[in-house]
């Protein structure tokens, strides 16, 4: 656990350092510990997309939150890209439908709102 | 020596003596360097302009790392506790003899003892050598007439997540000077881990001041007999109570703290919420030190001298707009009776003399009412009607699966982190965990709402006890530590009363009032000490109860009995110990003083690991019932800090995320 808090320190440095994380996965295989090293490789997989998000959509996802990518996606209008990282996070829908929500009273994109 | 009453501005007097003695040793001007955490509880006690009497030309933070070299002396005043801060001041020292043409004199005052680590750092870094290292024996500090604290901030996190028992030693330390004053706890009774460290540890200063006194014989018996004045010790470990800390607090200083953050008896505003009220006169305002940079903020110094503020701090809000009220409506009065009063010159010069206290009232008037407007916004909002509901179904232990759905709702509306776990860590204290289902489904829900850095908090959780799995379908308790481990609650709820179905608000007939319902399961601890006929009256009402306390229960009953049954369910180490002298001068003495009343005594209840306000409302509320029921005892309250489910929360949040912002 400790090694595992360590890397989580380190990672804060850059997305550069997914490296660490690998290796601090690889320990936690060993144990019990599915439920954490599930969420190591789930946050992986979100820094990659964020990645990805940036070159087109312009900066500011790296640290942000599944939610958060979420909100933000649906705020500039990326309804589908949201879409698609709700469904690789499994976002339950409830939820999914109070960010968009959310996202489009602050955008106040009234028309859309409507059409949901 | 004074052996008066326990008195808190007594002790602040001292500790003020006590820094300007230390002040007046450095020679000519100086620049004061403060650690940042310690700026607000020296505020409490010493005004800048008498610094500046003391010679102290300007005032530096220490974190700001900006101390110019504009006078020759400098003085350090920090945590000795505190490794970041120690080395932060070596590399000033560092700094400081480097760039600086003049020689500088550089003192430091370790706050509260000097530390062997200190100075190793000191010395390491090569900063130790011609540096006045001299202590600054802080312990207690007087937040309001009958509370005193530590003010160590970071206690909470030390004690329960980094297991760090310095601040034990310093409480210690702090009751230990106690008892040389007023002499010894006649008794000491508390509860949790924590706590029974800090008495063994007590009971051990204790022997090693007879064995060193044995060496000065003159004075040395003094010591050692049992106070006259304090009746006992009741020491309490948050650990104990966690849940109470949980929950949002319902009493007007409560929710100032939630919704502003009180920080040495100043909040932070908005000026526009105080809007001009404060300006016209100083009453009860201040603007921040030197920051006008920042007009935005404003600082409000909140304490008992404020005579609206004491009356209205412990009441429940739902009853503040009310007593603002008719406090408005007097004022209004006694303006209106103007023109007919003043009818001879003595009357009127009465009235002009009254003026100054009326205008004052006015302007701590108008204060309060826009804070509780701020306040009441706040509360009305739909989220925290939402929150109120699922503590108070928790509390009851209803069902609480049945908030789940609530509380993922609120996760997806993004409300403040603190806050969910404040829910989720309220729910696994009380019913001994969670589900691994449902708690596995809630992490993934914060890590995605939240982000994943919060792994790292959610692990801290668990390390401190607050979050965890429930193991086993019954209640059979996680094994955590191996005297008592978890807290029955499904027992203690009903033997001590922790729910309160029916509760005026108006005119509180329980402790339950600061909670609209739940009762700190702490403060219910101290009337098992010192209520014992009311909480028998408890059980005697519902029949459901046992039975077996109301029989035991009188007055003359001392420690826990007879609630033994129900403490014993409760988490942590139970004890119980009586202090006594010298059989000689006891009796002596008895003699001196007649036979032993217990009138007006005061009772120290010290908590470890912090208080809330709404606890310390309660705490006074129980002192009041005392009071009438004809028992009077001075409650003094003693804590490490002021706490609230916040700052609980924020010592285990992560800070950095991804994306190194």
């Amino acid at each position: 656990n400790l090694l595992f808090d360590e890397a989580l320190a380190q990672k804060v440095l850059s997305a550069r350092l997914e490296k660490l994380k690998l290796a601090a996965k690889l320990l936690q295989d060993s144990k019990e510990n599915t439920f954490q090293a599930k969420c190591i490789d789930e946050t992986q997989r979100l820094l990659k997309i964020q990645d990805a998000i940036e070159k087109d959509a312009g900066p500011g996802f790296t640290g942000l939150s599944v939610n958060e990518t979420i909100f933000k996606l649906v705020r500039i209008g990326q309804l589908k890209r949201a879409q698609r990282v709700q469904s690789e996070f499994k976002v339950p829908e409830k939820s999914f439908w109070w960010i968009r929500l959310r996202a489009l009273v602050s955008k106040r994109d009234w028309i859309e709102l409507e059409e949901m | 020596m004074a052996r008066t009453v326990l008195e808190a501005s007594e002790i602040g007097e001292k500790a003020r003596r006590d820094l300007l003695l230390l002040l007046e040793g450095v020679r000519g001007k100086k620049n004061l360097v403060i650690e940042k955490g310690l700026a607000g509880t020296l505020g409490l006690f010493v005004k800048f302009s008498t610094l500046q009497e003391y010679g102290v030309d300007k005032v530096f933070f220490l974190e700001n790392d900006n101390v110019d070299s504009s006078q020759k002396n400098i003085v350090f005043l920090a945590r000795s506790d505190n490794l970041n801060e120690v080395h932060a001041i070596a590399s000033q020292i560092k700094r400081l003899r480097q760039s600086g043409q003049t020689e500088h004199e550089i003192s430091i005052f370790w706050v509260p003892r000097r530390t062997l680590v200190s100075d190793q750092i000191l010395e390491e870094e090569g900063a130790l050598g011609d540096v006045n290292v001299s202590e600054y024996p802080l312990y207690f500090v007087p937040v309001a007439e009958d509370i005193l604290s530590l003010e160590l901030e970071n206690s909470f996190r030390d004690l329960y997540l980094r297991k760090d028992p310095t601040c034990i030693f310093t409480a210690a330390k702090a009751l230990m000077l106690l008892q040389q004053h007023h002499g010894l706890f006649p008794r000491i009774t508390g509860k949790g881990n924590n706590a029974k460290r800090l008495a063994d540890l007590l009971m051990r200063m204790r022997s090693e001041l007879t064995a060193s006194s044995d060496f000065r014989p003159s004075g040395a018996g003094y010591e050692l007999t049992p106070s006259n004045t304090i009746e006992s010790l009741i020491i309490i470990d948050r650990e104990v109570d966690f849940p109470s800390a949980l929950l949002t607090q319902l009493t007007y200083e409560g929710l100032v703290d939630e919704c502003f953050g009180i920080e040495s008896n100043q909040i932070e505003v908005d000026s526009s919420v105080v809007g001009t009220a404060s300006n016209t006169t100083s009453q009860g305002s201040s603007s921040g030190p030197g920051s006008a940079s920042q007009p935005l903020r404003k600082k409000i110094i909140l304490d008992g001298t404020e005579s609206l503020f004491k009356s209205i701090r412990d009441t429940n809000f739902a009853v503040v707009p009310q007593v603002l009220n008719s406090v408005a409506r007097r004022l209004q009065n006694t303006y209106e009776n103007r023109p007919t009063a003043s009818k001879t010159t003595a009357e009127l010069r009465e009235f002009v003399s009254k003026l100054p206290s009326y205008q004052s009232e006015q302007t701590s008037l108008k204060l309060h009412t826009n804070i509780a407007e701020e306040i009441q916004k706040f509360t009305q909002s739909e989220i925290f009607t939402r929150i109120l509901e699922v503590q108070q179904t928790v509390a009851e232990e209803l069902d609480p699966t049945s908030q789940h759905d609530t509380i993922d709702e609120l996760i997806s509306r993004a409300i403040s982190l603190p806050t969910v776990l404040r829910l989720l860590c309220l729910e696994s204290t009380m019913c001994n965990g969670l589900r691994p289902r449902d708690l596995d489904a809630f992490k993934r829900a914060i890590l995605h709402a939240y982000g994943p850095q919060h792994l790292l908090t959610l692990s801290r959780l668990e390390k401190m006890g607050l979050l965890s799995t429930r193991s086993g379908s019954a209640f059979t308790p996680a094994p955590l530590s191996k005297s008592g481990s978890g807290t029955n609650y499904s027992y203690v709820r009903k033997a001590l009363h922790l729910y309160m179905r029916e509760v005026n608000e108006a005119k509180p007939d329980d402790i339950a009032y600061v909670y609209s319902g739940p009762v700190p399961l702490s403060v219910r601890l101290v009337q098992c000490v010192l209520q014992k006929q009311y909480l028998a009256s408890l059980s005697n009402k519902h029949p459901g109860a046992t039975n077996a306390a109301a029989s035991g229960a009188t007055a003359l009953s001392q420690g826990w009995r007879p609630f033994e049954e129900a403490v014993k369910q409760i988490k942590g180490a139970t004890f119980d110990e009586v202090q006594r002298g010298e059989e000689k001068a006891v009796r002596a003495k008895q003699i001196l003083n007649g036979s032993g009343s217990t009138e007006g005594k005061t009772v120290l209840v010290f908590y470890l690991g912090g208080i809330s306000r709404a606890e310390v409302a309660a705490l006074r509320f129980v002192g009041k019932r005392l009071v009438d029921e004809g028992r009077r005892r001075n409650l003094v309250i003693c804590t490490t800090g002021m706490v609230s489910g916040n700052d609980m929360m924020k010592a285990a949040i992560a800070e950095r995320d991804f994306g190194g912002r």
